[in-house]
C-alpha cells in the first residue's frame, strides 16, 4: 500500500514520472529552449538599440538616448519577455496534456486503476508542473542573469539586483497559479484546445471585469482597488511589482487562486468517471 | 468477511443517464479461478469493470476485492486492461512500464523485465509505442496489467486484435498464471474464449447477470441428453431477459407452458448453483438454455436497441 504520508515515499517517483512525460515531448523541450532563448534575444535587442544599431526617433529625440541600460534594467526586460504570453501559453498548454490530454486518450485510466488516491495522483502532475516551471525559470535566469551581469555597464551592488531576483522569484509564485487555473479547467475540458481556449476566455473575462471595476471606481460606487487587486488577472501579474512596488493584495489574490483552483480541481478530480 | 474470494460483487448498479448499464449485479469469484465474465457487446461488462477499480463511481452496490472494500486499498495487487490499452505513445514500451511502475507501492516495483518476457516483448521493449502493431499494444497492456505481480489479474476482452497465434499465446499465459495462483477475471463476448481458460464463469446480460457457476456444471451433458444442459432464468423482467437469451448462439430458449421452474430444479447440477443468484422477485420464472457442447464459433449477438 502507498505510504500514508502524503508526500512520502512512491510519491516523489510519480513526480519524476509526470516530470519524465513533460521532458520527453517536443512541447516540454521547446519550452524549455525558449526559455534560454529568450533572454538572449533581448540581450541582444538591448545592445542593438543601445549601440544606435536602432536607428528609431520616439518624441524627436534618438530610442538610443531614452534608453539608460543598466544590468537589473536589463534583467528586468528579460524578466517581462519570459513572463509574457508565449512561456505561459506553453505552460498552459503542457498542463493540459497531463490532465485533460491524457483523459482525452485514456492514459489517464491507467493511472488511476492503480492503488493510489487521485488527489496524490492530481498533486503529482501538479507538483511535477511547478518543478517544469522553476526548471524553465531557472534556465531563462541561467542564461540572462550572466549576460546582465558581465555584458552590462551598472550598479554591481547586491542591493541593486535584489528588486528584479525577487521579480524572478515570484514569478514561480504565479506560475504556479496559472497552472493550479488550468488544471481546474482541465477538470472541465478533454482537449488542449478546449483548455488553452477556456484560460484565454477566463481571464479575458478578468480583465474586463477589471475595467468595470476600475470605472465603478471612478465613480466612488464603492471601494473597488483591493478588489481589483484580488483578481486572477492582477494577481498572476504580481511579479511585476518588482519594478512599480510590491502589492500584497495582490499576492493575497495570488494564494487565494492556487490554493482555490487546487481545491476545486481536485474535488472535481477526485468524484469524475474515468473512462 | 469472506475472503476466499477474489472479488465479491453485490448490488452494483450504474447507470447513465436513463440507461442501465449495470443493474444489481452480483458477483462472486472465488481465488485462484479464471473466471469468465461472458455477455453480449452493450451487456456492461467493461462498466461493471470500471466499477470494479473505482474508476467509475456506482450508482448502488459493494465491491470487495480479497475482503477489502475500501476504493483505493482495494487495488493493491489488481492487475488491469480496460477496453484497449493506450500508451504514451512517444515513449518507449519500456518506458511506458516504468512510468506506471512508479505509481505502484515500492514493494512491486523490479518487475518490468519479467513482464516484457511473460508477453514476449523484451526484444522490442525500447522501441517507441507508435511503432507497435495493434497486437504488440495489446500484449504490452497484459504487461502493464502484470507488473507488481498481481494477486489479480482482470482482463477486459485481452484478445481484441489478437490474431489466432496471439490468442492462443493469451491463453497459455493466463493458464500459466493460475497455475501460479493468480486469480484471473477475464470478460469476453465470445463464449469458446471463455471456455477455453475459465473454470467459473458468469454470463451478463443488459447489466444483469443471469447465470453464475462452474463451466464444467453449465456445460455438462445431463444424462440421456444430446449434449445439453437446461438452466432455469430468473428475474423481474422476465420476457426481456428471454429475449436476450434467445440471442445467444447455441442457445434456445424453452417454451414458457412448462411448470415452474422449481419443480425440475433437478435437471443438471448447475442449476441448483445458478438458481439462488438469478435475479429477485421470481413472478413465474422461464425455462431456460441449452449450451451445446461443440458450439460452433459462437459469437453473442450485440445488444441492440
Ligand atoms: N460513458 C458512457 N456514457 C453513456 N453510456 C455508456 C457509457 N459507457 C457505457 N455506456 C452504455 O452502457 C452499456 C454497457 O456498456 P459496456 O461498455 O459496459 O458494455 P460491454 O459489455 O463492455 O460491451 P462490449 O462487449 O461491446 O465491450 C451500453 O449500453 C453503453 O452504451
Ligand atoms: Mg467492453
Amino acid at each position: 500500500m502507498a505510504t500514508t504520508n502524503p508526500i512520502g515515499g512512491v510519491f516523489w517517483r510519480m513526480v519524476a514520472a509526470e516530470l519524465r512525460k513533460l521532458l520527453s515531448r517536443p512541447s516540454g523541450v521547446v519550452m524549455l529552449v525558449i526559455s534560454a532563448l529568450l533572454p538572449i534575444l533581448v540581450f541582444g535587442l538591448a545592445k542593438l538599440v543601445e549601440g544606435g544599431g536602432v536607428n528609431m526617433n520616439a518624441n524627436g529625440q534618438p530610442v538610443a538616448s531614452l534608453f539608460s541600460l543598466d544590468g537589473p534594467k536589463l534583467l528586468g526586460y528579460m524578466l517581462t519577455a519570459r513572463n509574457f504570453f508565449v512561456l505561459p501559453l506553453f505552460l498552459v498548454m503542457v498542463s493540459a496534456q497531463l490532465v485533460a490530454e491524457e483523459r482525452a486518450n485514456f492514459t489517464l485510466r491507467a493511472l488511476l486503476a492503480l492503488p493510489n488516491a487521485r488527489w496524490r495522483v492530481l498533486l503529482a502532475k501538479y507538483t511535477a508542473l511547478l518543478t517544469l516551471a522553476a526548471i524553465s525559470i531557472v534556465g531563462s535566469l541561467g542564461v540572462g542573469g550572466p549576460l546582465c551581469f558581465l555584458f552590462v555597464d551598472g550598479p554591481q551592488t547586491l542591493v541593486a539586483w535584489q528588486g528584479v531576483a525577487l521579480g524572478w522569484v515570484a514569478s514561480l509564485a504565479s506560475d504556479a497559479g496559472l497552472i493550479a487555473l488550468t488544471l481546474l479547467i482541465s477538470t472541465f475540458s478533454s482537449s488542449v484546445a478546449g483548455v488553452l481556449v477556456g484560460v484565454i476566455l477566463g481571464l479575458m473575462a478578468d480583465l474586463a471585469i477589471r475595467g468595470l471595476l476600475q470605472i465603478a471606481g471612478m465613480l466612488k460606487l464603492f471601494p473597488t482597488d483591493q478588489l481589483a487587486a484580488l483578481m486572477p488577472g492582477r494577481a498572476l501579474a504580481a511579479w511585476e511589482g518588482y519594478a512599480d512596488g510590491w502589492d500584497p493584495w495582490a499576492f493575497l489574490g495570488l494564494g487565494l487562486l492556487t490554493l482555490g483552483c487546487l481545491a476545486v480541481a481536485t474535488f472535481r478530480f477526485q468524484r469524475e468517471d474515468v473512462l | 468477511m469472506a475472503t476466499d474470494l477474489a472479488i465479491s460483487v453485490t448490488g452494483l448498479t450504474r447507470r447513465f443517464g436513463a440507461r442501465v448499464a449495470v443493474q444489481s449485479l452480483d458477483l462472486s469469484v472465488p481465488a485462484g479461478t479464471v473466471y469468465g465474465f461472458l455477455g453480449p457487446n452493450g451487456s456492461g461488462k467493461t462498466t461493471a469493470i470500471r466499477c470494479m477499480l473505482g474508476l467509475l463511481r456506482a450508482d448502488a452496490g459493494k465491491v470487495s476485492i480479497f475482503g477489502e472494500s475500501d476504493p483505493v486499498r482495494r487495488l493493491d495487487g489488481v492487475g488491469a486492461i480496460i477496453e484497449t490499452p493506450r500508451f504514451y505513445a512517444w515513449l518507449s514500451g519500456r518506458a511506458n512500464l516504468e512510468i506506471c511502475e512508479a505509481y505502484l507501492p515500492e514493494h512491486r516495483h523490479g518487475q518490468i523485465d519479467e513482464a516484457l518476457e511473460r508477453v514476449g516483448l523484451l526484444s522490442r521493449a525500447h522501441d517507441k509505442v507508435s511503432g507497435y502493431s495493434l497486437g504488440m499494444q495489446q500484449r504490452l497492456g497484459i504487461a502493464r496489467a502484470l507488473l507488481g505481480r498481481p494477486r489479480l489479474l482482470v482482463l477486459d476482452e485481452p484478445t481484441n486484435g489478437l490474431d489466432p497465434q496471439g490468442m492462443r499465446d493469451v491463453r497459455e499465459l493466463i493458464r500459466r498464471l493460475a497455475q501460479e495462483g493468480m486469480t484471473v477475471f477475464i470478460s469476453s463476448h465470445l463464449l469458446s474464449e471463455i471456455q477455453a481458460v475459465a473454470d467459473t464463469v458468469g454470463i451478463v446480460l443488459k447489466g444483469r447477470r443471469v447465470a453464475e457457476g462452474r463451466v464444467s456444471e453449465l456445460l455438462r451433458a445431463s444424462a440421456g441428453d444430446s449434449g445439453a444442459v437446461e438452466i432455469e432464468l430468473g428475474g423481474p423482467d422476465l420476457n426481456a431477459i428471454r429475449r436476450e437469451v434467445a440471442t445467444l448462439d447455441g442457445v434456445s430458449v424453452l417454451p414458457r407452458d412448462r411448470p415452474h421452474p422449481g419443480a425440475r430444479a433437478q435437471r443438471a447440477p448447475a442449476r441448483e448453483r445458478a438458481q439462488p443468484r438469478l435475479g429477485q422477485p421470481r413472478r413465474g420464472a422461464g425455462r431456460l438454455e441449452r449450451a451445446r457442447r461443440e458450439l460452433r464459433e459462437p459469437v453473442l449477438e450485440p445488444d441492440r436497441e
